[in-house]
């Protein structure tokens, strides 16, 4: 199975990938660029 | 094993440290270290440079002594960094050579020296002692190592914790997230000592007491990163480096039941509790990709305690500095397990170009047909992220890769000279890992690449002995400035 998917931050717009273990799980995830706290639901783009 | 009550109070003249190691290697070594002090901020710019260095082949320690904090403020603790970066370099510190360090770090961790405690008013880490709502992780200038790292990140801090019922102390060379000035998060691999604390911990629905602890002098570093069985006191395993037993000395949260390094640059005390875990990563790991971003245990640090004039050590991850540093661990324990079988190994290598992790090299002088495969099927269970295995004849440098290409090119007759495990247990890291619920799955080949013993085989080209010694004396026949303007391929 994949190890990774990816999201982008609805606050800066970019790009990052997240572990597989956390999809689905409506965890905090935090932008390493802009440091912002969003849901997986709230990503703009998902892959 | 010795339990605390039982370790000596014993008095050493000159403890080794990471200052005794700086004053050694300007004397020593002189050009080894690089001193930057223009101003230089920890966010990217100090580990670019290392890189930018790496690229040119240098790899000095370097000491940044103009830093910034994370207020943005002038930091009075410099950052040290690349200290492992030298293969050369560590060799001098063990008092080895490149080609015999597998072997004699395999001999030190033989000898473990139990360590000794002093007390706290005598430990120059705890010059200063800071609690509760004094901690601040912030001051320091913990550098921010790559582009997609959500902050700072300590590298070169171990990670200490004890078994219960008095079975030892466990340090393991961890990153920790600084996520703010007093809790950090920090990555336990499935099925590693630590991980099993914690999990035995989490069961009894106990805290976890942890220490993180960092700048020491490089002996301490190789002892206690060394992979011991379960049970081994690890603050034991550097003495055999130090030439000396390891001082430690109570903890400020638990006293004599928590024992810390006392000439450790700075230690960092918290507690984990059961279950709880927080959003951490990416991360640049050493397999030189991005970790994916996860959740983490929580470290709550209770104390920080440091030297007056404390230096932050950081290990540049990603990079030599932290590829070689893992890299003799293995390189020993691949030694100590071929040796059992095959009793001509002359060499292990574990190159940079496989970040001293997935690629390894083993020459041995083989006498018979089978050995070098036999060298293969004990060299590649002994570490879950040795991948590939290259064994080559002892007139082979492995330590000169195009020479064991070399070999692997006109040695090898595949798929005879090779085999294959499918489907084994790998290191989660490694983005070709296939992860299943519990674990990650590699493949590992191992490609015998020796002459045959009982047939013919081709002769290397060469010289006679005399002609070889004498051409080297390359000045005899070219200037040295013509020969520094010649071309490099």
């Amino acid at each position: 199975m994949p190890k990774v998917f990816w999201v982008q931050c609805p606050h800066c717009q970019r790009k990052y990938y997240v572990s597989v273990s956390l999809k689905g799980k409506n965890l905090d995830l935090m932008c390493p660029f802009c440091k912002q706290m969003f849901k997986e639901s709230e990503s703009l783009w998902t892959k | 094993m010795k339990v605390e009550q039982d370790l000596p109070r014993q008095r050493i003249e000159t403890p080794q440290n990471l200052r005794t190691f700086l004053e050694a290697l300007k004397k020593e070594r002189p050009d080894d270290l690089l001193v930057i002090d223009k101003p230089i901020s920890p966010i990217h710019e100090m580990n670019a440079l290392l890189v930018e260095l790496e690229n040119r082949q240098r790899y000095p320690v370097v000491l940044y002594t103009n830093t910034v904090n994370h207020y943005g403020q002038k930091s009075a603790f410099p950052v040290l960094a690349n200290v492992f970066a030298s293969r050369a370099r560590n060799s001098w510190v063990m008092g080895s050579t490149s080609e015999r360090i597998p072997f004699d770090y395999y001999k030190r961790l033989q000898h473990p020296v139990d360590p000794v405690v002093i007390p706290s008013e005598a430990a120059p880490v705890h010059e200063v002692i800071e609690q509760g709502d004094q901690v601040d992780l912030l001051k320091f200038p913990i550098p921010v190592h790559h582009e997609w790292d959500p902050g700072p990140y300590i590298t070169a801090g171990f990670v200490t914790m004890k078994w219960s019922d008095n079975r030892g102390y466990n340090d393991g060379l961890h990153r920790c997230f600084i996520r703010d000035k007093n809790t950090m998060l920090s990555f336990f691999s499935p099925a590693k000592h630590d991980w099993y604390i914690l999990e035995e911990n989490s069961r009894a629905n106990r805290p976890t007491p942890v220490v993180v602890w960092l700048g020491h002098h490089p002996g301490a570093y190789f002892g206690a990163q060394a992979k011991a069985p379960i049970g081994v006191n690890e603050y034991a395993l550097p003495g055999g480096f130090l030439g000396q037993p390891m001082r430690l000395t109570p903890s400020v949260t638990w006293g004599e039941e928590f024992l810390v390094p006392a000439d450790a640059e700075i230690v960092i005390e918290g507690v984990i509790y059961p279950g709880e875990q927080g959003v951490e990563a990416p991360f640049g790991e050493y397999t030189r990709y991005y970790g994916e971003q996860r959740y983490n245990p929580v470290i709550h640090v209770t104390a920080v305690t440091h030297r007056r004039d404390a230096i932050w050590q950081d290990i540049n991850v990603s990079h030599a500095d932290n590829h070689v540093l893992g890299g003799f661990a293995l390189e020993a324990k691949v030694f100590e397990a071929v040796h059992q079988y095959v009793h001509g190994v002359k060499a292990v290598h574990l190159p940079l170009s496989g970040c001293c992790r997935f690629l390894c090299y083993i020459s041995i002088h083989k006498q018979t047909e089978g050995e070098g495969k036999l060298a293969l099927a004990a060299a590649l269970p002994v570490d879950s992220r040795i991948k590939y295995v290259i064994v080559v004849d002892d007139d082979v440098d492995v330590f000169n890769e195009a020479e064991v290409l070399w070999a692997f090119a006109t040695r090898t007759k595949l798929p005879e000279d090779s085999i294959t495990i499918t489907d084994i247990i790998g290191e989660g890291l490694d983005p070709m890992a296939i992860d299943t619920e519990k674990s990650s799955l590699i493949n590992k080949v191992g490609y015998d690449a020796t002459k045959p013993v009982e047939t013919g085989f081709a002769e290397k080209v060469g010289w006679p002995q005399e002609i070889v010694e004498k051409v080297k004396q390359l000045e005899n026949y070219v200037d040295r400035a013509t020969l520094g303007r010649l071309p490099q391929d």
